[in-house]
């Protein structure tokens, strides 16, 4: 367990704006406050300039001067193609990385002081690939150097993989995953997709490996909602019908996915499948659950 | 009255696939064919007759009840084979033929139809060459075709199974080459109205065939029973008046149709009423059994009173047993002493009797040496003494010992008994528990079976109270839904006379009455409404909505625009309408066609946000149209900026995210899909926000307000930190310090900085102290937080300070946290106590979004300028912690300074989370007290008071508090929110 403790976490940050800074202290904040030791922030920067990145390496130093433990390093995707890196920002911090842990935030987003600790230890007791908490939302009023938080709601509604796999509920910093859990190649954010990219992610990892979402009754973060919209736009100029066939074709990529990704043992034992039901994909458990929940032990299917 | 004949129908229809009539087509095409055959009967009687192309053989059939004999042909050997098992009779025979080449011999019939063939085939004069060789010099053919002209005008969709369609002269060229004499007559399917000019008597040179019911026609000479009576008068000659015919031809399938339903509804509704009655009859049964059930329940109660009794004595037998096993137990135990105390003595008299067997060697040794020694005498006869001391000593014991072994057998006797009689009663109290436990589970049984059958009566006899109900309320509104019926007929015709547009009928016609309209609509989304009552409504409805709606369920066309309507608007939630509904799991064509046909006319909500009942409520012109609300909303509802149910907002949603709406995407469907997920919010306020109305904001007020916009020589001040510690780590004061120095570095608005600290507890944290270079002050113990930081504030003033900062140690301040706490003091001409936000979780209460004024500031990270404290002094000595941060603020406010939040100023102080401290509890509770005291709040101080009461807080010194009375600041109706909160 000493070796566990003293692993370090990496936690991948996207940043895509550097005139954003306000709200990336505010993450970087949130970070060095972490009960977890051994925190390392990787920010993921998209084609900052040579002056951006000073500035924003200007901006890690303060942050994580505050604390002993925690460390920063900064990776800069240069490339011109894809024009909305989201996917390649993330992979290009995986490929970079080798804590054990890893986790990920959006520069305008804020984690809890036991979010890590907790979900590492649960991610240990349970012996899962990831561990999931719950976040709230928070609508602000937002400027380049402050935030009106207006309210505070929790509309990401689920109680667990089922649910999962039937829509996402889970952002992306909800989770932990353990690196030891996990085969390098399975761990990536599918380029082609600029919306979606976590949620196919998410179905990718947790149809093959066991998962726990035993912390959602506890909150490890918030997610800032911003009036000016600035959440879900990375690229400039999307307020188009191009933006929503985007939307579309994430949605039908992912339905790929749910019927194409098949359920490992591991995950079926997990939900009390045993070993029945071979070649189940996502969709065949979701139109089928109902069926099965009636031939199945009580409590099977909603044990995760 | 005229000959009424029986119209022919198969039992077993064929399928109708648009061509070949058969009996389960409907409509027009049902006029046509029966009024050529009603012609065709009449020139039939007593005759041997072909008929051509007979299909399913129902022509054929109403011209046997008069011909001597029929023959049906068909080249369909299908046909041919049903039209003989449903109609074969002696006189009525079917065979395979072709109208090319007809397997009779020449002359064989008197009388030849055959309707629509003609234009199936090309060799058109070849088969009226066929048809005139077996006809009967002198016999009729009687034949029809389409008339191109009007069939298949220029630009229509041909009809595929059609050949060679005919004018009407190219018809009339053809007979004219194989018959002396012919007669064209023209036939009009229609609706409408025949105007003629009858004799005196009132005759007209015309056949009618009028159905009579279902089954039955009657031809008529004349025109049968004319409604009314036209007359054109004057008192000179009237030229003679043509019959006139008005005719319309619109949608005489949807009259055809819904009448055609309407048996179906009466049947089922019918069904309906004796399922309601068998179910009364089963209530009643139910109430009938129940008096022997409750006999039978009173008597097992009885049984088990019995068994407990006998659950005692078996009892009480246990403990009688416990009590033997314990005398047994203690007389085994005394035995084992006896006998090891026995064992012993024996032990002892063996030692003595070797002993005394070596004394008696060594006598007799003395003896033999004869020199007896009076001295050895003594001590033998001493020996002697002792040898029979210990016989009888040992007899003595063997005598115990026996008296011992006989009370051990006697026990051992016992014993025996004493188990075997406690088996016994094991064995009765095991076999009394196991019917105990039986008796119970009977009982519990029973006592299940009585209450539900309670139960069950009980929802019987409310059942049958409220299906009486129902049934008259149903009834009644049955005769309103008959008469919505009526109307709707009545102004169709109407519409249709006049010929205005009936696509849409208007429901609010007068006399009819719209609420009962709205009733069935509202009715079924009442939860409360009976299921059965809502069934019986449902029934009688559709009787309404299905003449209102039939193009959606008839017509193909509609029908399947609306599916991919509503298909591709991703707003019907299969799984959402399946699980509300149970009865479309087993409908056949799935849920949307479901929901299209029926469920929207019955308020069945297609997803979880759209609500249909909502929907028709607020908008008047959807409902009177009868328009699928869904349908309406996808295609020109959200443009409109209608919303589609209480909780979403269209025109708000599109103005809030402009992305959206140049996406030109529909509202709702992107909310479901993404917006939701993205945390967008449906409505202007969010669900559970606090009580706080959202309220727009300029940005040009917040950078104002904030001193955005103000230059660095405008504000430079000097300013003082004060940090009140209480046994904090070292780590936690050296990171408050760390930010607390980079703060003021990088703040261009400080001129001047100095850190001041006190200790209430045990540490010092001299290191820490003396990298930062601050002033510590000399502990005055634990004196709690307001004292202690108007010590240092004090101190502060005096150096020379404009703005005080008070900084709990536990946290640490953002870099820009001090330069933007100066610029919105120096922003504003009104000196105002000013907060930094807290983060990761920031304190609910509300704030202004321009002005940022609030009604009252935390101690967390608050900055004070000097004026307020020279004017109204530090925090209250009397708050020992908590409470004296909203204390300082009303008094400020109430001195005409502000209090204000600072938004750009972050301060990490994680207060989330923590666990319930009574301690820290009880003083919070006596915080408000004072507060409450202080500031008229009575009603808060009373609640504070049992709190405090009950959970042993220390109320001493309360008294002494001085009451400032209500001064307008001070606000108790939110709790220990002191305010108005945002959630």
């Amino acid at each position: 367990m000493d070796d566990v403790k003293n692993a370090t976490i990496d936690v991948l940050v996207r940043y895509h704006d550097p005139s954003r800074q306000f709200e990336l202290s505010r993450c970087a904040m949130s970070l060095v406050a972490q009960s977890w030791r051994n925190v390392n922030i990787i920010i993921c920067a998209q084609r900052f300039s040579d002056q951006d990145v000073e500035k924003t390496a200007s901006l890690l130093e303060w942050s994580t001067g505050l604390s002993d433990t925690v460390t920063f390093e900064i990776l800069n995707f240069k490339e011109s193609e894809p024009r909305d890196a989201r996917s390649s920002l993330l992979n290009m911090g995986i490929k970079h990385t080798e804590g054990r842990f890893l986790a990920l935030l959006d520069y305008d987003d804020v984690i809890y002081p036991d979010a890590y600790s907790m979900l590492i230890e649960e991610l240990i007791s349970s012996d899962s690939a990831l561990a999931f908490g719950s976040v709230y939302v928070k609508h602000v009023n937002a400027g380049d150097t402050f935030a009106v938080q207006r309210s505070k709601t929790t509309p990401f509604r689920g109680s667990g993989l089922i649910d999962l796999f039937a829509a996402n509920f889970c952002p992306i910093h909800s989770f932990v995953i353990d690196r030891h859990k996990i085969a390098d190649d399975q761990l990536f954010f599918e380029p082609s997709l600029t919306r979606g990219e976590d949620y196919d992610l998410l179905l990718r990892l947790t149809s093959m490996y066991p998962t726990s979402f035993e912390k959602l009754d506890r909150f490890v973060g918030d997610y800032y909602y911003k009036d000016d919209g600035s959440n879900t736009i990375l690229v400039e100029s999307t307020h188009n019908a191009e933006n929503y066939k985007c939307w579309v074709n994430a949605e039908e990529f992912l339905e790929l996915r749910r019927r194409t990704l098949l359920l490992s043992n591991a995950v079926k034992l997990r939900l009390g499948l045993g070993h029945i039901e071979p070649g189940l994909s996502i969709r065949d458990l979701l139109e089928r659950k109902s069926e099965m929940a009636a031939i199945l032990p009580k409590g099977s299917l909603e044990a995760v | 009255m005229g000959e009424i004949f029986r119209k022919v129908e198969a039992k077993n229809p064929l399928a109708f696939e648009g061509e070949r009539f058969t009996s389960e087509a409907f409509g027009q095409i049902v006029v046509e064919h029966m009024h050529r055959y009603c012609l065709a009967r009449e020139y039939c009687a007593g005759k041997d007759v072909l008929d051509v192309a007979s299909g399913e053989g129902y022509g054929s059939a109403m011209l046997a009840q008069v011909a001597r004999s029929v023959v049906g042909v068909d080249c369909a050997p299908e046909a041919v084979v049903h039209a003989a098992r449903e109609f074969g009779s002696d006189n009525l025979t079917y065979l395979a033929g072709d109208i090319r080449k007809l397997d009779f011999p020449d002359a064989s019939f008197d009388v030849i139809v055959s309707f629509e063939t003609l234009e199936h085939i090309r060799e058109q004069n070849e088969a009226l060459a066929e048809l005139k060789r077996v006809l009967r010099p002198g016999g009729i053919l009687i034949i029809s075709t389409p008339d191109r002209d009007v069939y298949s005008p220029h630009g229509s969709v041909p009809n595929e199974y059609h050949v060679l369609e005919l004018s009407l002269s190219e018809f009339t060229s053809l007979i004219e080459a194989k018959f002396a004499h012919h007669v064209t007559l023209q036939q009009v399917p229609m609706v409408g109205s025949v105007i003629y000019s009858s004799d005196h008597d009132g005759s007209v040179d015309v056949t009618t065939y009028e159905e009579r019911g279902n089954q039955h026609i009657e031809a008529s000479q004349g025109v049968s029973r004319p409604l009314y009576h036209v007359a054109i008068c004057s008192d000179a000659p009237i030229s003679s008046v043509r019959h006139s015919v008005y005719v319309t031809s619109y949608d005489l399938e949807r009259y055809m149709l819904a009448f055609r339903d309407l048996p179906t509804y009466q049947k089922w509704a019918e069904d309906r009423m004796a399922t309601l009655v068998s179910d009364l009859r089963w209530a009643k049964e139910r109430a009938d059994a129940l008096p022997e059930l409750q006999a039978h329940a009173e008597h097992l109660e009885r049984v088990i009173q019995e068994l407990k009794v006998s659950l005692t004595e078996a009892n009480a037998s246990a403990k009688a047993s416990e009590q033997l096993q314990a005398g047994v137990a203690d007389l085994t135990s005394r035995l084992s002493a006896s006998t090891a105390e026995l064992a012993l003595v024996k032990g002892e008299l063996v030692s003595l009797a070797e002993e005394r067997g070596r004394l008696v060697s060594e006598l007799d040794a003395v003896k033999a040496e004869g020199a007896a020694s009076s001295a050895l005498a003594v001590r033998l006869d001493q020996l002697d003494q002792d040898y029979r001391a210990l016989s009888k000593e040992r007899h003595d014991l063997a005598e115990t010992v026996a008296e011992q072994q006989s009370e051990l057998e006697r026990l051992a006797a016992d014993l025996h008994r004493v188990e075997d009689e406690a088996r016994g009663l094991l064995a009765d109290l095991t076999r009394t528990e196991q019917e105990a436990i039986r008796v119970a589970e009977a009982l519990t049984r029973a006592e299940g079976e009585n209450q539900r059958l309670s139960e069950d009566l009980e929802k019987s006899y409310s059942q049958i109270a409220r299906l009486r109900d129902d049934l008259d309320d149903a009834q009644s509104k049955s005769l309103g839904y008959r008469q919505c019926y009526d109307a709707l007929l009545n102004e169709f015709n109407a519409r249709q006379a006049s010929n205005l547009p009936t696509e849409h009928v208007n429901v609010e016609t007068p006399g009819v009455d719209r609420t009962v309209i709205i009733a069935a609509l509202g009715g079924f989304k009442d939860k409360s409404f009976p299921s059965k009552s809502r069934d019986i409504m449902i029934s009688v409805r559709r009787l309404f909505v299905d003449v209102l709606s039939a193009k959606f369920c008839r017509d193909r066309q509609l029908f399947a625009r609306h599916r991919s309507i509503i298909e591709r608007s991703g707003l019907f939630d299969e799984a959402y309408y399946v699980a509300n509904n149970n009865d479309v799991a087993s409908y056949p064509g799935g849920s949307i066609s479901h929901f299209i046909k029926y469920g929207v006319f019955e308020l069945r909500n297609p997803c979880e946000m759209f609500d249909l009942g909502w929907y028709y409520a607020r908008n008047s012109d959807v409902l009177t149209t009868g328009a699928n609300a869904l349908v309406h909303y996808l295609e020109h509802g959200w443009k409109e900026g209608r919303s589609p149910g209480p909780e979403f907002d269209v025109s708000w949603y599109l103005s809030r995210y402009p992305d959206v709406a140049s996406a030109g995407v529909e509202p709702l469907a992107h909310f479901v899909r993404w917006g939701q997920a993205e945390g967008r919010l449906p409505l202007p306020t969010p669900v559970n926000s606090g009580d706080v109305p959202e309220q727009k904001v300029s940005r040009t007020l917040q950078l104002a307000n904030l001193g955005l916009d103000l230059v660095k020589h405008d504000i430079g001040s000097k300013v003082a930190f004060g940090l009140v510690t209480y046994n904090n780590s070292a780590s936690e004061i050296e990171r408050c310090l760390k930010s607390v120095a980079e703060a003021c570095k990088r703040a261009d608005a400080v001129l001047d900085c100095e850190i001041h600290a006190v200790d209430n507890g045990k540490e010092t944290y001299d290191a820490a102290y003396r990298k930062f270079d601050v002033r510590m002050h000399a502990s005055l113990g634990n004196v709690g937080f307001g004292r202690g930081h108007n010590a240092l504030m004090r101190e502060a003033f005096e150096s020379g300070a404009d703005f005080y900062i008070a900084v709990n140690p536990d946290g640490f301040l953002h870099y820009g946290a001090v330069e933007s706490l100066i610029r919105m003091a120096s922003a504003d001409r009104t000196p105002a106590l000013i907060e930094a936000i807290q983060i990761p979780e920031e304190h609910p209460k509300w704030y202004d979004p321009e002005t940022f004024e609030t009604p009252w500031a935390s101690g967390a990270l608050l900055m004070i300028p000097r004026i307020i404290y020279e004017n109204i002094g530090g925090f209250d000595d009397d708050f020992f912690m908590y409470c004296e941060d909203v204390d300082l603020s009303w008094r400020a406010r109430a001195a005409g300074f502000k209090v204000k939040a600072c938004p750009s100023a972050l301060f990490y102080h994680p207060v989330m989370d923590r666990e319930f401290d009574l301690q820290i509890h009880k003083r919070f509770l006596r915080s408000g007290i004072i507060l409450a005291r202080k500031w008229g709040g009575h009603a808060f101080e009373r609640s504070l008071l049992e709190a405090a009461l009950s959970h042993g807080a220390d109320l001493d010194g309360l008294q002494a508090i001085e009451s400032h009375g209500q001064t307008g600041v001070a606000d108790f109706s939110h709790s220990f929110s002191f305010g108005p909160t945002r959630w």
